[in-house]
Parts: C-alpha cells; sequence; structure tokens
C-alpha cells in the first residue's frame, strides 16, 4: 500500500518535469560597455535556462525585434554548457513580420504559443518588425546547468529622434532532450519582452525650456504642463509633460516626426486668480501711469517704464490692442485687489486647467515697442516641404543679415492678405517674426532678420527641398507648400523634423507690466524673489522692519516700519496672511503722504497698500511706519500664540514709477501672549 | 420747598462721588507687568544639538527682565515653553524634553520687546 502511494506521488512530478526558459531581465539599460545605451551602440540580451532536472540540449526560439532600429547582429554561446559542448545555430529571418500577441499565444507553454501563433507579413503594415527563427543544437555529455543558455547582441542603429520603439519579445522556445525529443509543458517563464532602455536624451524630438519666473511659487511651477495638441481646429491632446521648477521638458516618441503641433502650457484654474493678483501691484501700476502722463504729444511713447514689447502687452489689460488711458484704470483696480485680471472661467476650478499666454523667446525678446500688437493677432505661415518651389530665400535682399523671403501668391486662400502675416516657420530653418513689404501679382516679400544659416550650409532635415539657384549662394529655393493659421497668445507652432530640436519658450501675464511674475526677458528685466525679499536687477531697494509683538490684551498692533535709504517712494504694498481662528483683522493705520491706500481683506489674507497717482508725493527718511496693522485676540490676548505671516506679494515703487526691491528682516511676526514669559 | 432740599441734596452728593480727573485724562494701569526692559536676549550654549531628554542652556540676559523660551516645530507650532524672569545676567536652564516627540525644533529665546534668538535641536530618543 505504502509503495502504492509512493508511486502516485511521484509519478506527477517526473511526468511533468520540463526546462524553463526566460529573459535574464525584462529591461536593458546598459550597452556591451556598461554605459547609457544610446544609437549606435551594441546591447546584449539573454536568454536563461533552468534544466529543471531534465536532460534538455536544444531548443527552437522565436523571436520578435525591429528589424531596423534593433537590429540582430548574433547568437553565441551561453554558460549553461561546457565551453566544449557541441553548439550550432541556424536563424530564418523574416522582415517586415509581426507575431499577432493574443492571449492564447503568450502563456507560459511554448508548444502553445507555436500552436496558436499567428503572423502578418507586410512591408506596408508592418515597416518596423522582423521575426527570427533561431534553432540552437548543444551537444554534451552532461546535464546542463541553471544559467545563460544564449546571448543575443542587437544594435540599436541610428534611427531618426522620436522613433516608436518596441521591446524585444520571447515568442516560443521549444526544448529538445538528448535523445531529441521535444519536451512539453510551460517551459516558458516571466515576461515575454524586454525592453530597451535608451539615454533619456539619446530618442527626443523635443528638447525645451519653459523660462520661469523667480517669482512663481514653486508648487505652481511644479503643478505647470507643457500640452502638445494637433493643429485640427477642435484639437486633440496628443500629450502634456510637467515642466517642474527647472522648466525642462523633453518629447520623443510621443510625438511624430515631421509634424505640426501646438504647443500650449496650462496652469490649475484654481491657481490662476492668485497668480495674476500677485503679478498686478503697485510698481505695475505706477511704470504704467509714468509711461502714460509723459507720452509724446504725437501720442507716441518714451519707453522709459515700459521698455519692452512684451510690457506694452502686458499693460493692454482692457485688450483693445494698445496701451491707453483705459488699462490704467482697470491696472489700478487690480493693485487693490478689486478685480483680478486674469481669473478662470466659470465652471473651470478644482481639476480644471487653463492655458497661459506663452511665446517663443525670441520672439519674447524682440516683440516690437509699436506693432506689438499685430505681432500677437497676425497669421502664420508654415513653410512646410511641398512638390513646388512655393518659396525663394534672397540673402541680404533688405541688407546685410536681412533677408528678402518670397512667398508664391498662388498660396495665400482668398481673403488672406500678405500684409497680414506677422510670423513663419519655414522647414526647420526659421521660425519668427516677419515683415511684410510688398506684393505683386507673383509673389509676397518678407523681411527676415536671419541669415537662415541652417538652409545654406546643407545641416537642415529638408536639404533635398532646398536648392541654391544658379550655385549663386544668393538665392534658395524651397519646394515647398504654405499653410496659414492665426497666431494668437494661447499656443506657438512647432514641426518636429527628423532630428531632436531645442524649444525655448516663455510666459508672460496680462498686467505684469514689470513682467515680475512673466518669464525673464534676456536682459532680466524682471524682479525675483530671495529668501522672502523683493530683489531687482538693478539692486536698489528699501528695508522694512518688523517685529514680533508680545500680547498684554486683546487689540494687537503690528507697525511696519520702513528705511527709504536713498530712495524715494510713490508706492508701497504687502500682503499679509494670519491665522482667523485666533485673531480677527480689525483696520489699517495709515501714514502716507497723500497717497491713495487700499485695504483689502480677502479671508485670512490682507491685501494692502498705497501709491501715490501723481507720482509727486514721495516718501523717503528712517523710522517712517506707513502702516500699522491692528488686530484683535479671539481668545484672552495674554494666552495667545500665533503668527502673521508676510506673504510674497509685495512691491515698491520709486519717484519715476519704476520698481524697487524690498528687504525684509523676518516674513514671520511671532504674536505671543504674556503669559508665556511668566514662570510655569 | 422738602423735595427740592432733598434732590439738591442727591444731586450734590452724586456728583462729588465722580473725579473728574478720570474723565478727562483717565489713567489705565498696566496690571501686565512684563519687567524691566531687556537689554539682552542670547543663547550663549546649549548642552548638545542632538538630546534624548533634558536640554541644559546658558543664557545672557538682563536681570528683572522676562523671557519666554520656546520649542517650536517645524511647523512652527510651540511643543514647550518656559517663561522666566532673569535673576542674574547668565541664566542656566535644564529643560526636559523627555516627552516631547523625536523630530527637528528651533529653541527661541525671545524677550518682551519682541527680540528673539533661537538655535536647532534634534530630539532623539
Amino acid at each position: 500500500m505504502f509503495k502504492k502511494l509512493l508511486v502516485l506521488l511521484t509519478v506527477p512530478v517526473l511526468l511533468h518535469a520540463q526546462p524553463i526558459f526566460k529573459w535574464h531581465s525584462n529591461t536593458i539599460t546598459t550597452d556591451i560597455n556598461g554605459g547609457a545605451i544610446t544609437k549606435d551602440d551594441t546591447i546584449e540580451v539573454k536568454v536563461s535556462v533552468n534544466p529543471n532536472g531534465t536532460s534538455v540540449r536544444s531548443a527552437y526560439f522565436d523571436f520578435q525585434h525591429q528589424k531596423d532600429a534593433i537590429q540582430m547582429l548574433s547568437v553565441t554561446r551561453g554558460e549553461a554548457y561546457s565551453a566544449n559542448a557541441g553548439f550550432n545555430v541556424i536563424n530564418n529571418y523574416y522582415p517586415n513580420c509581426k507575431f499577432n500577441r493574443n492571449a492564447n499565444n503568450t502563456t507560459n507553454n511554448s508548444r502553445t504559443n507555436w500552436n496558436n501563433a499567428n503572423y502578418t507579413c507586410n512591408s506596408n503594415t508592418v515597416p518596423y518588425h522582423a521575426i527570427n527563427r533561431i534553432n540552437i543544437s548543444v551537444s554534451d555529455a552532461n546535464n546542463l546547468t541553471a544559467n545563460t543558455y544564449i546571448k543575443i547582441r542587437f544594435k540599436i542603429t541610428n534611427t531618426n529622434a522620436g522613433f516608436p520603439y518596441d521591446s524585444i519579445y520571447f515568442n516560443f522556445g521549444i526544448p529538445f532532450d538528448a535523445s531529441g525529443n521535444e519536451i512539453t509543458g510551460n517551459t516558458m517563464e516571466g515576461h515575454k519582452g524586454v525592453w530597451v532602455q535608451l539615454s533619456p536624451n539619446a530618442n527626443n524630438l523635443v528638447v525645451g525650456e519653459v523660462k520661469h519666473s523667480a517669482n512663481v511659487s514653486a508648487g505652481l511651477k511644479g503643478l505647470m504642463r507643457v500640452s502638445v495638441t494637433d493643429t485640427m481646429t477642435q484639437p486633440t491632446e496628443v500629450t502634456n509633460v510637467a515642466v517642474g521648477g527647472n522648466g525642462a521638458f523633453t518629447f520623443a516618441q510621443q510625438l511624430q516626426v515631421n509634424t505640426p503641433y501646438k504647443f500650449r502650457l496650462s496652469v490649475p484654474a484654481d491657481s490662476m486668480a492668485a497668480l495674476s493678483l500677485a503679478a498686478t501691484t503697485v510698481s505695475d501700476f505706477t511704470a504704467a501711469q509714468q509711461e502714460w502722463i509723459t507720452q509724446n504729444l504725437d501720442k507716441t511713447f518714451k519707453n522709459t517704464n515700459i521698455n519692452k514689447g512684451m510690457k506694452y502687452w502686458a499693460a493692454d489689460v482692457n485688450e483693445n490692442g494698445e496701451f491707453d488711458g483705459g488699462d490704467l484704470q482697470v491696472l489700478f483696480n487690480a493693485v487693490t485687489g478689486l478685480d483680478t485680471i486674469m481669473t478662470a472661467p466659470a465652471g473651470c476650478a478644482a481639476n480644471c486647467a487653463i492655458t497661459i499666454p506663452i511665446f517663443y523667446g525670441a520672439e519674447y525678446d524682440n516683440t516690437p515697442l509699436t506693432s506689438w500688437n499685430s505681432l500677437m493677432t497676425g497669421k502664420v505661415i508654415d513653410i512646410v516641404p511641398g512638390p513646388v518651389e512655393y518659396a525663394i530665400i534672397n540673402l541680404n535682399g533688405y541688407g546685410a543679415g536681412q533677408t528678402r523671403f518670397y512667398v508664391d501668391m498662388r498660396e495665400f486662400p482668398a481673403g488672406v492678405a500678405p500684409s497680414s502675416v506677422k510670423w513663419m516657420n519655414i522647414l526647420d530653418v526659421y521660425s519668427g517674426p516677419v515683415t511684410f513689404m510688398s506684393n505683386d501679382a507673383t509673389w509676397a516679400f518678407y523681411k527676415v532678420a536671419s541669415s537662415f544659416t541652417k538652409a545654406t550650409n546643407g545641416t537642415s532635415a529638408y536639404n533635398a527641398s532646398i536648392r541654391n539657384v544658379n550655385n549663386g549662394n544668393v538665392d534658395y529655393a524651397i519646394s515647398s507648400n504654405a499653410k496659414f493659421s492665426v497666431k494668437g497668445i494661447e499656443k506657438v507652432h512647432v514641426r518636429t523634423t527628423t532630428s531632436e530640436q531645442t524649444v525655448d519658450l516663455r510666459y508672460a501675464l496680462k498686467g505684469d507690466v514689470n513682467l515680475s511674475h512673466s518669464s525673464l526677458v534676456t536682459e532680466q528685466q524682471g524682479a525675483i524673489y530671495g529668501s522672502g525679499n523683493l530683489v531687482v536687477p538693478d539692486g536698489r531697494s528699501i528695508d522694512v522692519n518688523l517685529n514680533n509683538v508680545v500680547v498684554t490684551g486683546n487689540n494687537i498692533a503690528i507697525p511696519f516700519t520702513v528705511d527709504t535709504k536713498t530712495l524715494k517712494l510713490t508706492g508701497l504694498q504687502f500682503e499679509v496672511e494670519y491665522d482667523a481662528t485666533k485673531v480677527k483683522f480689525e483696520k489699517m493705520d495709515i501714514n502716507t503722504p497723500s497717497w491713495v491706500s487700499f485695504v483689502h481683506p480677502m479671508g485670512n489674507v490682507v491685501r494692502f497698500g498705497a501709491l501715490d497717482r501723481d507720482l509727486k508725493n514721495i516718501m523717503t527718511g528712517q523710522n517712517l511706519v506707513p502702516f500699522k496693522l491692528h488686530f484683535s485676540a479671539l481668545q484672552p490676548g495674554v494666552d495667545l500664540n500665533t503668527s502673521v505671516k508676510i506673504r510674497p506679494t509685495m512691491d515698491a515703487a520709486d519717484d519715476k514709477g519704476n520698481q524697487v526691491g524690498v528687504n525684509l528682516n523676518t516674513t514671520v511676526i511671532k504674536l505671543i501672549g504674556a503669559n508665556f514669559f511668566r514662570n510655569p | 420747598m422738602k423735595k427740592l432740599i432733598q434732590y439738591s441734596t442727591i444731586v450734590i452728593l452724586c456728583v462729588g462721588c465722580f473725579d473728574t480727573n478720570y474723565i478727562t485724562d483717565p489713567k489705565f494701569i498696566d496690571e501686565t507687568y512684563m519687567g524691566r526692559e531687556s537689554a539682552s536676549t542670547k543663547i550663549v550654549d546649549i548642552s548638545s544639538r542632538i538630546i534624548s531628554d533634558k536640554l541644559k542652556v546658558t543664557l545672557d540676559v538682563t536681570p528683572g527682565a522676562m523671557y519666554t523660551l520656546q520649542l517650536v516645530n517645524i511647523r512652527g507650532e510651540m511643543a514647550d515653553n518656559h517663561g522666566f524672569t532673569a535673576n542674574s545676567s547668565t541664566v542656566e536652564k535644564t529643560l526636559d524634553y523627555s516627552k516631547i516627540a523625536n523630530g527637528s525644533y528651533d529653541l527661541t529665546l525671545m524677550d518682551t520687546n519682541g527680540n528673539m534668538t533661537k538655535v536647532p535641536v534634534i530630539i532623539k530618543h
């Protein structure tokens, strides 16, 4: 009886013993030299075997890989058998074939997978894949050990940027024992695919940066995302990525090569109003005010306080396409907190994102002082490869470094005037503003401040579409089509090529006249915060001293003591935050020289300040106390333990209306009840 | 006439009850005596930056002035308070933090003018 039981228990085990093949790992991150994988590197993947007590020797494998991007180089012996063992490889290669994977052919049973194998072979519909059927013959007097069975080397070829990589797949492996008999059962284990992880920047189509304002909080920077859509009228999002604190982002195989896209920058909708309020402060108003009141008799501006085209765009808060007196009132309302210039639309709050105005770096830096509006709202031409030479580059046609660019009039749709075009994306050789000069019946002529180096030195990815006319190195005809769109400010146009391209993006906020909370222009005209202070590039600043308060009663006064040093102030603004469960804001004492003051409580935040709308009644000196905040304790004051915090929104303006820095001795004012000083 | 005399007497007595100085120049008695003016608010030395229970701290203060020694966590919440009136210019205090949770804190010394100094302390039981 005992012997029968032993036989019954043992036989099933013997019947089902089988070797198991599997990938050594499911991701490979290094090349054969141990470095990060880049294109043109060679990698090695390994198939391991566990003989599992069998006499397995040979095997018949089916692998799938990408025929051009991941080319198979060799199959070599592993360490599971003697170095002197007989080893033979026979390979059959099936390009443009793909294993159609389903639940029935991706099991751990190789024979089942083989029986249910299904392939598509078509050079049009399967352009990237190939199958390799590999028969491995091993002859060894000894059984195999659990180790590497074969090593397969692949070359990662130098494909176009953004190539859509796929894993290397192990579809099945049929083992044979020393007598040549097939061993059935679950002879596969683990993941079926090996992912080849290229170095993060090895396959990028777009490497970009959103240049942040240092004044935008780290939390909000972390929530900003670049969203990529197609160019349809009703766009569909292709992908998006968080830009983080350093503003860097990349796109690789998420995008297609040689394809136009629109890039947008989004922020959470419930952050928009707070950002707008922080961005529009007293010096934005005083700068705009000063520029307005010192305008020339012919209605032009001196460009003293507003010295960048982007600043004029930001100052046009009533969005009528020009900077005018109406903007001052809107700005003033925003400074005082009565109104908010940029808000999310109704119904878009939590879990909703909105786009903020975004620009190319070159556009942002070089927006003209006078015709900034037409640039923002004008038409865009995308010059893309096409069958006919519809565009011509005429180097230096308008003087040194000023190219004359021709666009065939037949390319203009009905109703689109050549003069309405303010921006062009020309292949991969130029993206930026253009100036319409004239047109005749055949051509429209534009002045472009570029030497088109990439078009003339052969480095353009579209070199085949560019012809050096008569080899004269002056005129270059482009086989192309022209595509028209409206530029707008909510997106930028990006056209991918077959290689990595750099995208420099900036953002700006309406009402942020000094660009303190928008991207910096190249000359760093904006302001940055450091350690809770407001610092401006020219270093001029005032000191503000705040002291902790020992509370002996239920009324609490917090003076703001100012030393203007040598500066003459015409505006000053702060925001404080407090614990509304412990204290209540009552009022503010104001001691400024005939300034217009504002106090705007917003929940547990008070926005306050004052400014001189005439920029004549200056405040200057030491130990000045322009503001004194009064709170009352909501519990016995002598037992109070709380604090009032100075928020990053602060600002000061001089008698020219320009922003000056603010040095705070602390950003936290402690309110400590008298009882905390008594013996416990 | 009798009633007139009675009313006049009451009015005279009532008026005599008021301190006219109080009405025109009120004097509030500051019942919250906060000690002498502090001229020094310094933490001179602490026994260790990393402590498990007791912390000995040496202070440079003003005799007769009132102070508070507070242990504040990284969220700004007060974990412990010790108020005292200095009896000499150098004061040593031994503070028992054995029941304070592990963590990083600021030990702050503050006087009644709001002047404050602080040192970081790590409690690790």
